[in-house]
């Protein structure tokens, strides 16, 4: 793709040196997003700084609204709450967040939930998934809505919302730490996709896409970026978002997706560096895993 | 193992996954099959059983073996289905209310003759069948007519079956009687060929047979008589050696001449011994007397001696051997001289003894050519007397002909609940043909070993309360469908039934 270079290389030294010069620790305690109180503003989550270090990333507060998820939707629909009870798909979800994170670890920490067809359940594994990172205790999520065509985050985690993403793609003056849209869960800050163009691949492609990438990821080592996608044989964004990427999470409907659609997929997300599947729906199982109900038999 | 049961629990996944396309493809064959199945005519069936007992007391005679059987039950069959006999069921059945012109009456001829089945199961049972699917009768029309010929068959099989026996026998009869007559001529005028020909040559030697053998014969008899003839000339002359060394008179005990001459000798010795000079008168009257008796005494001496017996009885044995001798002489030179001629003569003609042989063997396979057919005809005779005086063709009709209002053929409710579980597994074979066509992951290892990128994992179906409604809803609809299905089959089975009822 039409990446620039310059920036990726500069964020990939900057990345080493702030991991070098600050120590996890610190910069966790300061990444919990506090305890929400309607209507007062918390303070910044920002690492605390040290002073006189002018080549630091420079950590961007999410200055966009707090708002409180629809945890009782939510949980009407199948999702799984990171303090809710612990359920048979919370349980796989926690077994792939797993997988992805020992994936992501050693690189970069973008990635793509995407599928081949609608319906296969992107969303649906994103937000899960971003519900299911939040839990960890020392990471932070940050679910980027790239539906453009189709937003559907802002109203399955039952979230207003204002501008997004691609205002801030669009529109230069437009700071894209402002549209970030702070949750009562901590660690989990969702952008949504914004206004809708007719050139949405072209602005996912142009030079800014990196700078906005950047500016999310800056100073936020143990940040996650989801990002929820349109399909990928259905429109055309997927398939650049994944040049932009680490980690492709391409999904796969169980009894659905059909293969010649599957190898179509993947073809288009040769610019990944790393594509890995979920298999999603399934109805059947050989080996007998039932997640779910053994919590329940202890009590 | 486990593997393949975990292969099958996924196929009927995939069969499950696919149910709907498996639901509309078992009602297309159902509904196709149902609808064939509908349009196939009714056939009904006429069954009778008949026995037929022929050739009852000379059962092996006239060679019915199982082969002539068997050609008995197909010529019974060609007569049943002849084509006149087929007409004549189809004018006299319910079956000439259907026809008009001799054209349609000869398509019905066809027809029956495909529908009339004739077998033997055992040695003398014959088993019609008649079953009869025809378009312009209605159901019961079809059972009607069905039994109509049967019994029209019985009755033809009854008349055709006798007149056909009786007519063989005489024909047979007819047959062997003209053979007869033409192999007594023929063997009347090998026996004068051969009259003729022992006239002409085999009155030159004794005995029977041919030239060969009687030459054989005659031969063997020299060889036989040869050495008895050595045996009788040996015999003969030691008989004459014998007789040569007896003496034919015995000498000794002599009365009379002999015992006075003998005293007066002795007188005379005794009166020279005194002495006496020949002049002795005594003397002289001694040599007088000697001299008178010598005359006298010497011979009745020589004519008086006994006759030897042994000399006798071997001069007769003596003249027997001859007269054997003699015999057998006579005899060899007659049996030499007979095989002179005809060694002669067969030089002269060298065909005669193939000749005779030739004649002989005519004559011999003419004669038992002729005494066997006289005595088949005398069997066939026998037996046609049998036949006509006892009527022995036994026939009985074991099972009239049946009428059934249930139709033969087909067994259609059997072909309905055929037809349903075609369309069960014909659906399953779509739904499962189509999981094959399309592949579709229904696990994570199929998944991987397919796409050779690695899972992270697999989610679990989870649905909202509104979506298990739905589904509950399709579930309902598809037990529906289901359940119309069988209904259908189940109702198109009761339908025929109550059709049968009524008709």
């Amino acid at each position: 793709m039409n990446k620039p270079t310059g920036p990726l290389q500069d964020k990939a030294t900057l990345l080493e040196r702030a991991s070098g010069l600050y120590d996890f620790g610190d910069a966790l305690r300061g990444h919990v997003a506090p305890p929400i109180d309607a209507g007062s503003l918390p303070p910044p989550p920002l690492v605390t700084q040290p002073d006189g270090s002018p080549s630091a990333p420079v950590a961007h507060p999410w200055s966009g609204p707090v708002e409180a998820i629809d945890r009782l939707a939510l949980a009407e629909a199948g999702y799984v709450l990171p303090d809710g009870p612990v359920t048979g798909i919370g349980e796989e979800f926690r077994i792939v967040k797993r997988q992805l994170l020992s994936s992501v670890a050693a690189g970069d920490n973008r990635v793509l939930v995407c599928s081949a067809l609608p319906g296969d359940g992107k969303t649906f594994c994103a937000v899960n998934l971003a519900l299911s990172l939040a839990a960890e205790k020392d990471m932070e999520v940050l679910l980027v809505d790239a539906d453009f065509a189709n937003p559907s985050v802002l109203t399955t985690l039952g979230l207003q919302g204002g501008q997004g993403f691609m205002d801030a793609l669009a529109d230069p003056t437009v700071a894209v730490e402002d549209c970030v849209i702070r949750t009562d869960i901590p660690g989990l800050a969702v952008l949504p996709a914004g206004r809708q163009t007719n050139n949405d691949t072209e602005y996912l492609a142009s030079s800014r896409m990196e700078l906005v990438l950047d500016r999310l990821a800056a100073g936020r080592p143990n940040q996650i970026i989801l990002f929820d996608s349109p399909p990928l044989l259905a429109a055309s964004p997927a398939s650049v978002i994944a040049a932009h990427v680490g980690l492709a999470l391409l999904i796969v409907r169980a009894d659905k997706t059909s293969e010649s659609a599957l190898r179509d997929a993947a073809g288009l997300l040769k610019a990944c560096p790393q594509v890995q599947l979920l298999l999603n729906g399934v109805k059947f199982s050989a080996s007998g895993r039932r997640f779910g109900s053994y919590y329940g038999k202890g009590e | 193992m486990s593997g393949l049961y975990d292969e099958l629990l996924i196929a009927f996944h995939g069969i499950w996954n696919r149910r709907w396309l498996a639901l509309a493809t078992a009602w297309g064959i159902c509904m196709l099959g149902w609808l064939v199945v509908a349009l196939i005519p009714n056939s009904y069936e006429s069954k009778a059983k008949v026995y037929v007992e022929a050739q009852s007391i000379l059962p092996n005679k006239m060679g019915v073996s199982p082969i002539e059987q068997q050609q008995d039950v197909d010529r019974v069959r060609q007569t049943l289905t002849s084509a006149a006999n087929l007409e004549k069921i189809v004018r006299t059945t319910d079956l000439a209310q259907t026809v008009t012109t001799d054209r349609e009456i000869a398509g019905k001829v066809g027809m029956l003759r495909q529908k009339i089945k004739i077998v033997t199961d055992q040695d003398n049972l014959f088993d019609i069948s008649v079953s009869l699917s025809d378009s312009s009768l209605s159901d019961g029309g079809n059972a009607r007519v069905a039994n109509q010929v049967a019994q029209k068959l019985v009755e033809l099989f009854q008349q055709a079956d006798i007149l056909n026996d009786r007519v063989e026998t005489k024909q047979s009869l007819g047959f062997l009687n003209s053979q007869v007559e033409q192999r007594g001529r023929q063997l009347q005028e090998a026996e004068q060929r051969r009259v003729a020909f022992e006239q002409k040559y085999i009155g030159l030697l004794p005995g029977v047979g041919s030239i060969n053998d009687r030459m054989n014969a005659a031969r063997t008899e020299m060889n036989q008589i040869d050495p008895q003839l050595i045996a009788a000339q040996s015999a003969l002359s030691s008989m004459n050696g014998q007789l040569a060394g007896t003496p034919a008179m015995i000498a000794g005990t002599t009365t009379g001449g002999l015992s006075a001459l003998g005293s007066a000798q002795a007188d005379l010795s005794a009166a020279r011994a005194r002495g006496w000079t020949e002049n002795h008168p005594d003397v002289v009257a001694l040599e007088r007397q000697i001299a008178a008796l010598k005359g006298q005494g010497g011979a009745a001496a020589s004519a008086g001696g006994t006759p030897n017996p042994a000399y006798m009885s071997l001069k007769s044995m003596q003249a027997e051997k001859a007269a054997t001798t003699a015999a057998l002489l006579a005899r060899k030179n007659q049996l030499q001289s007979d095989l002179n001629t005809m060694i002669a003569k067969q030089i002269d003609e060298p065909g005669v003894a193939a000749e005779q042989e030739r004649l002989d063997r005519d004559y011999q396979a003419l004669k038992d050519q002729y005494d066997k057919l006289v005595s088949d005809r005398e069997d066939i005779r026998l037996r046609g007397d049998v036949q006509s005086e006892t009527d022995a063709v036994k026939f009985r009709i074991i099972d009239p002909p049946s009428m059934s209002s249930v139709p033969a053929s087909p067994n259609r409710p059997l072909l309905l609940v055929g037809v349903l579980i075609a369309g069960i597994f014909g659906g399953a074979g779509a739904a499962f043909a189509m999981g094959q066509l399309r592949t579709t992951y229904p696990t994570v290892a199929r998944l991987e070993k397919a796409a050779g990128i690695p899972v992270i994992g697999a989610i679990t179906e989870t649905l909202t309360t509104g979506q298990s409604d739905t589904r509950r809803q399709h579930l309902r609809w598809f037990a529906g469908g289901s359940g119309a299905l069988a209904v259908c089959c189940v109702l198109l089975i009761a339908v025929e039934f109550v059709q049968r009822g009524m008709a």
